[in-house]
């Protein structure tokens, strides 16, 4: 997906990056051409952003900056990707923010197409569900429960899960 | 889907979402997916049951989304179930048949045995009455000659394995198989025709292809499955010792807690009495989840509960018991009460009152503490040298003035004794004290800078003081509160000298006033103290006492071990080990037999090896032993043989036992409770 002139872009280039809510961001033109930034970068000084406001743009650009020696990772490679349950310890305390924040950092990771970023935030989401119970999953993410309570005393005796599994 | 919508056009956080909302509902499925990649099965499962969302992406059998779901979950964490499902189970159903537990039929609880040539789980109840007997089916088609035949094609749970189960039943084991299978089979091949012949032919072999494929099919699955089984056995049992492990630890590290008192807070019997420290000590626990923290403070609190109980239990008992006791006997249970604690009391729990409240007037100089410490001089010489200290002390209270006059007194008296010292040959076991007085200048100086003013009579004398502990036995809270703070003064400097402490309350206990006349609470022994009142008042008293003979003894003791010898003041000398006690019941029985000459036999033998002078503890022992003498009155039946010479050192290390034999031996009188503790 990179193209031979992206690649050789000097270190101090830089490009501003507008989000929705008009916040301008300069960043190293690295960046932008590691991680498909922009669908629509023109290859311009300047590209909007339309779905992502300033302060989840901020934390986006931070990882990525923070990121940006780490070697490529091969897309095809679903598995290897998946087997890496471990989280850095730098990554942990990035994403130790907000759950709202978290799930924004998500969904734009998402459109940018930052894999490696939705992956991390998919994975510290589905560690804060690990050995819950569905009661505790909803109080840790406010989710409502949408049923009633014969249909959650069925679920009930339906799984007795094993504790050791 | 609004609200992602608005997120969308406006991309602001928080404020445009309605308070206690999560957006993680919101998420587009491709996003879930991603989150379920990370979770083993039993989050998921848990996942389907949060809301209805969730429950429609992760049980939808007929999505093909959803079956990847569960098959990734599967594949990443369950290493033992790593063969796709079976003909006809979706990956969720397989994934529940194996991890659930509890009898699928009549809902058995804990029930986790897969049965895979059925794929149910279920009871050995529900099995026996859902299949049958091989030989049952003969009976079913009586009208068929080839009833193994007709039932090749179906899968079934081997004889050899059921053999186990049968083996208290009269009948032979026999294969199983699913009646429903069974019967739906029958009526099958009774609808195929008969005519022509190799229709059933024909569809026999085909079944039976197919059955022996079920059945490879079924003894991989089994074989995957066991692995895993004794893989995760193995780690449960290991995790199991771990946590048992813990637990035990932690329990024995309460038998080391401390009570603000610096003593044991636990009574290490009580503890190891009650249920709950049982369970956990000595029987097997079958939990494997990691013990956390919580999970000790409820554990810790249960077995409090029942150590409390169980404290006042014992008490009460204790008092009933107590109740039927003559007099004296509960006067000795009381000193045997003090003997124990003392045993392992130590007086490290006073260090931390405040400088200003340590020095009383009426108490033993400060200095006469010092002085006892026979053992480390070094150290009090430190202290000496440390002007400073000293007048800050004098500065802090005024009252320390009359301190400082006793000080003047016992060290006036003691420098008369140096000089005594000095003249005579000092024996090898005062060693210590030679030392001491190769310091006295040093000291004398000091004492001196200090006490211009003391040259004043001293209000208190040394005796007069400790005598007015002894007699202060009434329990008011008045008198507790000055001996403690008086205490504490000399502990502060006790302990920085580093004496042996223990040795030194269980050397000089039986001598002690404390000791010998306890302070009762309303002058009855029957009554029992509470742990707080002896660790926190009469063992600071009592040990106060302990160093008042030591020093009493070791210093002016000395001078008069030529002297008239009591046997108190050679026990206290630190003679107790030298052969210089004789018992005198012998004796008398040697002038009996003298004058008699027909003396009785018993007491010859007696008498021939107990001529010679002896230590104390082999006079006590003989006492006790031989004469069956229990309440020894050590002056009464114990002679002294000194000339000033002392011929043989015997170490001196003193080992006491919880015996009250032993303990007799060592100078206390405990006899009326042997057979009671």
């Amino acid at each position: 997906m990179d193209n031979g002139t992206s690649n050789s872009a000097s270190e101090n280039e830089t490009i501003t990056l507008k989000s929705c809510d008009g916040i301008e961001f300069h960043i190293d033109a690295r960046i932008a051409n590691r991680y498909t930034l922009l669908n629509n970068w023109n290859g311009g000084e300047s590209a909007c952003i339309p779905n992502v406001n300033g302060k989840v743009l901020e934390k986006v650009l931070e990882w990525c900056e923070h990121h940006i020696n780490d070697p490529q990772l091969n897309c095809g490679d679903d598995d290897s990707r998946r087997r890496n349950t471990i989280i850095e310890e730098w990554d942990e305390n990035f994403l130790s923010c907000d759950q709202d924040m978290l799930f924004e950092i998500i969904l734009a990771a998402n459109y940018l197409e930052i894999k490696p970023l939705l992956d991390l935030g998919c994975k510290t989401v589905a560690n804060m569900m690990k050995s819950k119970s569905p009661e505790e999953i909803r109080s840790a993410f406010n989710i409502d429960n949408d049923y009633t309570p014969e249909e959650e005393e069925q679920f009930r005796k339906e799984n007795e899960w094993a504790e050791d599994y | 889907m609004s609200l992602r919508k608005k997120y969308c056009q406006s991309g602001s956080k928080k404020s445009k979402f309605p308070v206690g909302i999560c957006i993680f509902p919101t998420l587009p499925p491709e996003m879930f997916i991603n989150i379920c990649q990370y979770l083993p099965p039993k989050d998921l499962l848990s996942l389907a049951q949060v809301c209805k969302l969730f429950n429609r992406y992760l049980c939808s059998e007929n999505s093909t989304t959803t079956q990847e779901i569960w098959r990734t979950s599967r594949i990443e964490f369950l290493p033992f179930l790593q063969m796709p499902p079976p003909d006809g189970m979706n990956e969720r159903q397989y994934v529940k048949l194996v991890l659930d537990r509890g009898c699928q039929f009549c809902k058995k609880p804990k029930i986790r045995k897969v049965y895979f040539e059925f794929l149910v789980r279920c009871c050995e109840d529900c099995l026996k009455s859902k299949t049958i007997r091989q030989d049952q089916i003969e009976d079913m088609i009586p009208e068929f000659p080839n009833p193994d035949e007709i039932i090749s094609g179906l899968p079934f749970i081997p004889s050899w394995s059921r053999r186990d189960w049968d083996s208290d039943t009269e009948k032979n084991s026999s294969s199983l198989y699913w009646k429903t299978d069974v019967i739906e089979t029958i009526v099958k091949y009774k609808s195929i025709p008969d005519d022509p012949s190799t229709l059933r032919e024909n569809w026999l072999k085909q079944r039976q292809i197919e059955g022996d494929e079920k059945m490879k099919d079924i003894i991989e699955r089994k074989k995957e499955n066991n692995k895993g089984l004794r893989e995760k056995n193995m780690k449960n049992s290991q995790k199991k010792f771990e946590r048992s492990n813990l637990i035990k630890s932690k329990i024995l590290s309460m038998k080391d807690e401390k009570n603000e008192n610096n003593c044991l807070k636990f009574d290490k019997e009580i503890l190891e009495d009650c249920q709950t420290y049982k369970n956990y000590m000595f029987m097997f626990r079958r939990s494997a989840l990691p013990f956390t923290e919580r999970a000790w403070l409820l554990l810790k609190n249960k077995l409090l509960k029942e150590y409390e109980e169980s404290f006042e239990r014992k008490k009460q008992r204790r008092r009933e018991r107590e109740k039927l006791l003559p007099r004296e006997t509960i006067f000795q249970m009381r000193q045997y009460d003090i003997y124990r604690i003392a045993k392992t009391w130590l007086p490290e729990s006073v260090k931390s009152i405040e400088s200003s409240e340590l020095f009383s007037p009426s108490d033993i100089g400060i200095l006469d503490t010092s002085l006892c410490s026979s053992s480390s001089i070094d150290s009090f010489i430190n202290f000496m040298e440390d002007q400073d200290s000293i007048s800050n002390i004098v500065d802090e209270n005024s009252n320390t003035i009359n301190t400082v006059a006793t000080i003047a007194t016992v060290s006036t008296e003691n420098l008369e004794n140096f000089s005594n010292f000095s003249n005579m040959d000092i024996l090898p076991m005062y060693t210590p004290i030679t030392n001491f007085t190769s310091t006295t200048s040093n000291f004398s100086n000091c004492i001196y800078t200090n006490s211009y003013d003391s040259s004043l009579t001293p209000t208190t004398s040394f005796t007069t003081s400790s005598n007015s502990h002894i007699n202060d036995i009434s329990f008011s809270t008045n008198s507790l509160n000055s001996t403690n703070s008086t205490l504490n003064s000399s502990f502060n400097l006790e302990h920085s000298i580093n004496l042996d402490q223990h040795s030194l309350l269980c050397k000089y206990l039986p001598w002690c006033p404390s000791f010998q006349n306890p302070p009762f609470y309303n002058n009855d022994p029957y009554n029992l103290w509470d742990d707080e009142f002896i660790q926190k008042s009469l063992m600071p008293r009592i040990w106060n006492e302990a160093l008042d003979l030591k020093k009493t003894f070791i210093i002016n003791g000395g001078t008069m071990i030529s002297k008239n010898l009591s046997v108190q003041k050679a026990v206290l000398c630190n003679m107790r080990s030298n052969n210089i006690f004789q018992c005198k019941l012998c004796k008398q029985q040697q002038h009996l037999s003298n004058f008699n000459s027909c003396y009785s036999p018993l007491y010859s033998k007696v008498f021939l090896s107990y001529s010679k002078p002896v230590s104390y503890f082999q006079v006590r022992q003989h006492l006790f032993n031989d004469h069956k003498i229990f309440h020894i009155l050590d002056d009464e039946m114990i002679d002294i043989v000194f000339d000033g010479l002392i011929d043989s050192v015997s170490n001196n290390t003193f080992v006491l036992s919880n015996c009250v034999k032993s303990l007799s031996s060592a100078g206390y009188n405990f006899w009326l409770l042997d057979g009671i503790v």
